[in-house]
Formats: C-alpha cells, structure tokens, sequence
C-alpha cells in the first residue's frame, strides 16, 4: 500500500523555541546571562547572549533569535509572553538597548538643499535635528501610517502613526512620501 | 544650521578639562563624548582613556571606572542605530559605553586602539585616527562619510566642469548664440520696417494724394522695396534660424556621447558592490536619461537663458528711448509676474520633485515585475502584480493631475497680470493716435516691442516646468496592447491535484523559426523520481523545464502530466503545484519575508521560518539589523549570489509543491551550505517529482535517473553507475571535472606552498 503520509517542513526542521521551561535569563553586569537546557541534551550556560528581532518592524515581541558571542543561533524565543514578568522586563530592556530608535511625535522644520534634508523634530521632551540624504530613499513606510526615517548617520527615527502628526508636521513629510 | 564649531582637537581639550582626573590615572590619551546611556536614552555621555584606566561617566557621573591591564580585550558591537563599547576582565564583560550610529565611528577607532594598546603597549595618537568630525573650512559637522562639507562644496566648480565639458563643442555654442544674436537683431528691425510701411505707404496723406492724382507709380517703387526688405528679413530669419537648430544639434549630439561614455566609464571604474547597489534599470537612466538632460540643459536652455534675457534688456531700453513713460506702463505689471513666478517656481520644483519620484517608482515596479516574468509566471502571481503596477501608476496619475490643475491654474494669472501691460499700452496708443501726437505705423511697432518684451517674460513663467519636465517619453503602448498572449488557456482547460508522472513524447521546440533548440525528445518520469538533467551549456537543458512549465508551447510532440496534455491544463493549475528555483534568482524589492512568502501569501512566520531554515537562509537572515524585514531588491539590503539563492530555494519549499525545479538551484553556494541544503532536500523531495539542472555532477548522484541531452536530442539515460560504466558523454563530463578539481586542488597547493 503507498504511503500518503506527506512529510512537511517541520517534520524535518526543527527550530530550538526557548521557552520559561528550558531558558533561564539573568543578570549579569547589566548584560543578559543564560542557561539552557536542550531537549534529550545537557544544560549549557552562556555569560553573555545576544537578541536579534526576526521581524523587528511587525512583531517585535515574536521570534526573537537568542544567540551566543559567535552569533550562532542558540535558539528563539517564539513571544515574551512565554516568559515570567521579570525575565519578561530584562529581555525588553535589552531589546530596548539593542534597537536605538528617536520617536518623532513633531516635525518643526523640514529643509532642502542640495539634495540633502535637515530636519529638526521634537519627541515628548527632547528636539532633535538630523541630515538626511536622498531623502525619498531614506523613509521607510512599515504601513500606511507608519514610518522610519534613517539619517546620513545611521541613526533611526520613527513616526509611529502619520494620521496622529498634527496637521503642520504632516504636511512637511507629506512630499515625502 | 551651523551646529559644532570646534576642530576635533578643540572639542577633546574642552572635554578632557571638564572631567575630573587624578595624577595617579597616567597620562591622558584621549577623550571623547557620546550621547546615550547604557538604556538608550539621551544623556550627555563622556569616556575619558589614560595609561592606566578607562572611565566613563553620563551627565558628570562616574558610571565605570576600567583598569586596562586588568582587561583581556575591548570589544566594539554594532545594535541596530547605535553601538557598544566594551570591557571584558576575569570577572566577565563590562560596558564602557552606548552611543548612537552618528558617533560610532569614532567609538569603532577608539576601540581598535585601545585593543592595539593591549597587544602592542602604543597608542596611536589621535591624529593617525583620521577621525573628520567637521569641515576645516567653516567648522560645521560634517555628516555621515563624506569627507566634503556639503555646504562648503563649490556648486560654482559642477557648473565650471559642466562648461569645460563643453568646450570642444564651444564654436557650435558660440556660434548658435551669434546666430540667436543674429535672429534677435532681424527680429528688432521687423517692426521698424513694419512701421516705414505703414507710415510711409499704408496711413500716409501724400501717398493718398498721390494715388488720387494718378502719381502711384512714384511711389510703388519705394513701397516693393519695403515689400521686399520684409521678405527678405523672413528669409534671414528662417536661414539663421535653421543655421542655429544645426549648430545646436551638432553641440548637442556631440557632448551627449560625450557625457554617455564619461558616466560609462564612470561606472566601470566602481567596485561591484557599489554598482550592484543600483538596479540595472537606475544605471541604464544614469547613462542614458540624465544624461540626456543635462545636454539639453546646456545645449537648448543656456544659450536661451542668455538669449531671452538680452532681448529682455535690449527691448526694454529700445522702448525707454522711445517714450520712457510708455516703457514704464508696460512695465508696471512685471514685478508682480517675477514675483508670482518665484512663488510659483518653489511649489512647482517640489511638485515635479514629487512626480519624478512617482514616475521612477512606477518605472521601477514595472522593471522589477518584467525582469522577474518567469517568477510571476511561475507562481501565478500576474493578478498581484498588475494591482501593484496599478497602485503605483495611480499615484503617479494623481500627482500628474495635481500638478497639471496646479500649473494651469497658476499660469493663466501670471499670463492675465502680464497682459494688464498691453491694455496700458492700447490706452495710451490710441489716445496719442486720437490726439495725433502718435502715427499709426509707431503704435504697431511698439504693440510687436511689446510682444518680443513680454515673450521672455512668459519663457521665465515656463521655464521651471520646462526643467522640471524634461524628460519626455516615447512608449509604444499600442504594439504591447495590441499584442496577443501566445500562450492562452482553451476554455475547457482542466483543474486538477497533480499526482506527479511527467511523460514527453517526441518534442520538438525552437526559440526562432527553423532552428531546434530541442529535437524529439522522449521521457518518462514517474511520480517521486528525482531526474537529473545534464549536459554542455546551452544544451537546452533550461528550455526542456521551461517547457514542462509552460512558459512556451512545443512545436512538435507533447508533454503530459498524470496524462492529459499541458495544453488542456489551467495554467493556474499546472504553475501552482510546480515549485521552481531558477538558475538566476529573482528577488523582488520588499522585505525578505515578503520574498520568502510569495510563494505562500498569508502563512504564518514559523512556516517561513521553518522553510528558510531547511533551505540554510536563517543563519545569515538572522544576522541582518532587520532580519526577515529586511528590504531587498532595489535601493534595498545588497545580498551575494548564494544568500539569494537560498531564499529563493526557502520560496520553492514553502510552496509545496508536487513538482519540484531546480534549475542550478545550489550553484552558488560553497559546497558544504549545498550539501547541507541537499540533505534537507533529499528528505522533503522524497515523494515529489524532482527535476534538477546541476552543473556540479556530484549533486546529481542520488539521482533516480540522469538524462543526458546532447545537440537538442536525448543522448544517454540511466543511474550515475550505469552512465559512468558506458563510458559516453557522462563518463567525459564527470572525468573532466575531477580533471579540474584536482587541478585546482594542486594550484592550491602550490600557492599555499609559496606563501
């Protein structure tokens, strides 16, 4: 008789998930410590692990990549929410410390010349002024609404929701965009 | 925006005299401020290096205090828009500092050199660091790499260049602007002789007189002359007129070569990496459009530029010498149209700003959609694309429209306040007529003065449209549309779950009339086979998948799948149970999950993920700032031949598909990721019908069966063993690559030898 059984992806790949079960974080001179526990395998403890967002832009609790000082992927975290609340806070402050990113909440000036953009904006507290460069190229839309914008730096600012911008910062990335 | 007017040395002096320091830290090496803190937040940051320790301290705080013979290394980490320095002792790894991405170059060189010191005992000083935080010239910051102040580069020096550029063309230039000179001379003596006309001979009481007396014939000669004058000045206009489109077009045709191999030669000259950041279709508008436009510019508006204005200047005193009070009323509305086009020119340099960029966006789509066609084809996408194609053509149509309601709307002002001039000029005409204080013939010479007066008036109102417009378009829209599809479903095309049993019978196909790429070709393939697909380049290895993909119909004979013809399959059907990764990988612009998930729209991440690990892209996908949201394809994240190849083997598996194509699917990977991916494969493939094309023998071992193909036609099958036992074409292909592979392997050897 034919065997119908398909074989499917996860049937042959398996990706390690870390989990509050097999994953202990700590810390550890203000970096992330961790040990391990592999299915069918010994426990490992690593000094210091590093975290990498799968999909920085879209779903920045989910599959993060936990990985060692080689950058070898130890395993992923599927969400935070599988952790307990206080490795929970301690992996959001790395990824906070990770992912530098300027929220722009007010564009106070926006200036053309030479093919550059000097922009001067402000989030809830502080102003910022940066250059940009190609500046069409250099704004991301994630949605509809929402934006990065990567200065001649490298330095990342993001407009979480355009329709919240009021009417006169809007008007100055309109052209933009 | 005049930001740090301190020299590098000045900023660190300041610095290093407003942190505490002791005698017994050692020397002071350097110092340097960053601007956040270890959670990311703004502070005003500053780390000071001596002989014997590092410190750091954030808004005047000591936060560390490092010994550096304590330490094992100093190690410098990029984050995603920001950066680490670090310490690492026998307790374990300490942070010295966070900055953003605007100060990390500095943080980098400070880390190599504090990491120098460890190996070597020196220090390099601060002035080998070649650390250029700001302009020498005005002091302000200079931003991300470049090493000119943007504000400081001579804009004078492009325009100087642009103009040596032209000098080998410079007697055509000069002489078109003679020419114009020439023309504009002609065209200031037409109303002059306009005026003898009709004073002299038209509106003139002796010549009536005469006419009534009978004595015409004294006067026609003087009137043919004039006549005659007017006919000629026609023709000296026309001629120079010709003369200066000649002129024009040989300086033109000249410099835009030019231009062309220069930009060419320009491209050559960059590194790879720099080159394959732009997409063939940007380079191709380097070298051709802008290009183009530049010629334009210098050839056809410059000498117009000078030419309009010294009509401008040169009607405007004629008219001033003739009655200054006249010139005045017709000049009245001027500054308020100079004014109203400045406003104007701002609004309408940013609004064609916005409509090139839409247009480069809608050309790029349709660029990137038509070079990856065997993608889209492949994977039925057609529908998908020709909505993205129609989103992006509508926001170029909406800003068009936009533009275009703008400019009519503006330009009609502009033209209505300019024409307030004439009325003033019919006014004071006619009254002085009336009076008879002016003759009829002098109020038609100044109504064409001020006509030529108001003409570069109203070239100015245009010519920031025409700048900004300059790149016109001729598409032959009507031979795509009126094209047919030459491969078409028949209405009665069947739907059906593919099993897998591939059969060709005798087929023949060519790409040209006459000439056989493929020459009656008999297969038969059974559901679960893996077929290895072999022979010299240009075989018609490609062509016979293309084929069972029906990206073309056969000439002779057929293919059939489970039976029925591929001709009496849906194409839907047919290409959503056929997986391919092609010999040249195509990936779309958008995020690598995008292109990962093209196959499969709306599965969730751990599918993608799982896929992108069976096909070995996870590693390198992970170790990107924005892993699977990275933007690939054009202006996006550059990736090598084997990082595409994977994500596109991660698109083909995530498919699922009953008929698997690997068309050099693994050829650009070392052979380790292949034979990783080959393992994975070997396992998925399992119950799929498997076609691959490898140029690497040895991928093809496992193989249920090879098909050679030899001058279009099948020259041997059989298992690896059977064909190496035969000792024909096969046999003579894997001994040439053993041949090669030692070779190589001993020109390794020697090299490592000589070393």
């Amino acid at each position: 008789m034919e065997d119908t059984k398909k074989t499917t992806l996860s049937d042959v790949i398996k990706i390690e998930y870390l989990n509050s079960e097999n994953a202990v974080f700590a810390d550890k001179n203000g970096f992330i410590s961790m040990k391990y526990k592999p299915e069918n395998s010994d426990e490992k403890e690593y000094d210091r692990v590093f975290l990498h967002r799968g999909f920085p832009n879209e779903l920045t609790d989910k599959y993060i990549s936990v990985l060692d000082r080689d950058n070898n992927e130890i395993g992923m975290i599927r969400d935070l929410n599988d952790f307990g609340d206080s490795a929970k806070a301690l992996l959001q402050r790395e990824l906070k410390r990770k992912y530098h990113v300027f929220t722009i909440r007010k564009i106070k000036s926006v200036k053309e010349k030479y093919g550059y953009s000097y922009w001067n904006v402000t989030d809830e507290t502080t102003e910022r002024e940066f250059t940009v460069q190609d500046t069409y190229k250099s704004i991301t839309k994630i949605t509809a609404d929402r934006v990065y914008v990567t200065d001649i730096d490298g330095n990342r600012y993001e407009i979480p929701s355009l329709s919240q911008l009021d009417r006169r910062s809007a008007k100055r990335i309109e052209i933009f965009l | 925006m005049k930001k740090q007017l301190l020299t590098p040395e000045k900023k660190r002096e300041k610095l290093i005299k407003r942190l505490p320091y002791d005698n017994d830290d050692g020397v002071i090496i350097t110092a340097f401020s960053h601007d956040i803190d270890e959670n990311g937040e703004l502070a005003d940051g500053a780390v000071m290096i001596t002989e014997k320790y590092v410190t750091s301290y954030i808004d005047g705080k000591l936060i560390s205090k490092i010994t550096i013979s304590d330490c094992e290394k100093f190690d410098y980490r990029m984050l995603v828009g920001a950066c680490e320095l670090t310490a690492t002792d026998k307790e374990g790894e300490h942070l010295i500092c966070r900055a953003s991405a605007s100060e990390c170059e500095m943080i980098a060189k400070n880390a190599h050199r504090l990491q120098m010191y460890k190996e070597t005992g020196k220090y390099t000083p601060d002035s080998e660091l070649k650390i250029v935080t700001v302009c020498p010239k005005c002091g302000r910051e200079l931003k991300g790499r470049n090493t000119v102040c943007v504000k400081c580069a001579d804009k004078k020096s492009m325009f100087l260049r642009l103009f040596k550029m032209s000098l080998p063309y410079k007697w055509y230039i000069i002489g078109s602007i003679v020419l114009f000179a020439a023309g504009f001379a002609l065209s200031l003596v037409g109303p002059y002789v306009n005026k003898l006309l009709v004073d002299g001979y038209i509106d003139n009481a002796a010549v009536k007189e005469a006419a009534r007396s009978g004595g015409l014939s004294t006067v026609i000669g003087g009137f043919l002359l004039t006549i005659l004058l007017m006919v000629l000045l026609r023709i000296g206009s026309s001629v120079i007129t010709s003369l200066r489109n000649l002129a024009v077009m040989q300086a033109g045709t000249g410099l835009i070569v030019d231009l062309r191999s220069l930009v060419f030669e320009k491209i050559q000259q960059l590194s790879v990496k720099k080159v394959s950041r732009r997409t063939s279709g940007e380079l191709m508008r380097r070298v051709t459009g802008d290009t183009a436009m530049i010629e334009n510019f210098v050839v056809g508006q410059m000498p117009n530029i000078v030419t309009q204005a010294v009509l401008l200047v040169a009607v405007g005193i004629i008219l001033f010498i003739y009655d200054p009070f006249l010139a005045f009323l017709i000049l009245i509305p001027v500054p308020l149209c100079l004014f109203l086009i400045y406003l104007s020119n701002e609004f309408f340099r940013t609004i064609y700003g916005r409509q090139w960029e839409a247009e480069a966006r809608s050309g790029s789509v349709l660029f990137d959609i038509f070079s990856g066609i065997r993608v889209v084809k492949a994977y039925r996408t057609e529908k998908k694309e020709h909505d993205r194609f129609d989103k992006a053509a509508a926001e170029e149509r909406d800003i068009s429209i936009k533009n275009e309601t703008m400019f009519n709307v503006v330009d009609p002002i502009i033209m209505f306040v300019l024409n307030i001039g004439s009325l003033f000029l019919m006014y004071y005409t006619g009254s002085k007529i009336l009076g008879r204080t002016m003759t009829l013939g002098d109020a038609a010479m100044l109504s064409t003065y001020v006509t030529l007066i108001y003409g570069p008036i109203d070239w100015i109102a245009y010519l920031p449209r025409l700048l900004s417009n300059t790149i016109t378009r001729v598409v032959k829209v009507f031979d795509i549309i009126d094209e047919k599809p030459d491969i078409a479903d028949k209405a009665d095309a069947q739907n059906f779950d593919i099993n897998g049993d591939i059969e060709i019978n005798d087929l023949s196909f060519g790409y040209d009339e006459g000439v056989d790429v493929l020459k009656h070709i008999n297969l038969s393939i059974k559901k679960g086979d893996m077929v290895g697909i072999v022979g010299r380049s240009g075989v018609g290895k490609s062509t016979l998948i293309n084929l069972i993909m029906r990206m073309y119909d056969p000439d002779g004979g057929s293919i059939k799948i489970d039976g029925v013809d591929l001709c009496d399959i849906s194409q839907s059907c047919l290409r959503s149970q056929i997986g391919v990764v092609l010999q040249e990988t195509f990936l779309f612009k958008g995020t690598i999950y995008d292109n990962i998930a093209y196959a499969k729209p709306g599965c969730d991440p751990e599918t993608v993920l799982a896929a992108s690990k069976a096909a070995g892209a996870h590693g390198f996908i992970m170790r990107l700032p924005d892993g699977y949201d990275t933007v690939i394809g054009e202006n996006g994240h550059t990736l090598s031949g084997g990082e595409r190849q994977r994500i596109s083997i991660a698109r083909a598996l995530l498919h699922d598909p009953k008929i698997l194509i690997l068309d050099e699917a693994t050829a650009s990977l070392d052979t380790e990721t292949e034979k990783n991916i080959q393992d994975t494969l070997q396992k998925l493939i399992k119950d799929r019908t498997t076609i691959a094309i490898a140029h690497r023998l040895s991928t093809l071992r496992n193989a249920t069966f090879l098909v050679v193909l030899d001058k279009g036609t099948v020259a041997e099958t059989g298992t690896h063993e059977e064909l190496m036992r035969k000792k024909g074409i096969y046999y003579g292909l894997v001994m040439a690559q053993r041949q090669m592979s030692s070779r190589n392997k001993k020109l390794n050897l020697q090299k490592a030898n000589s070393i």
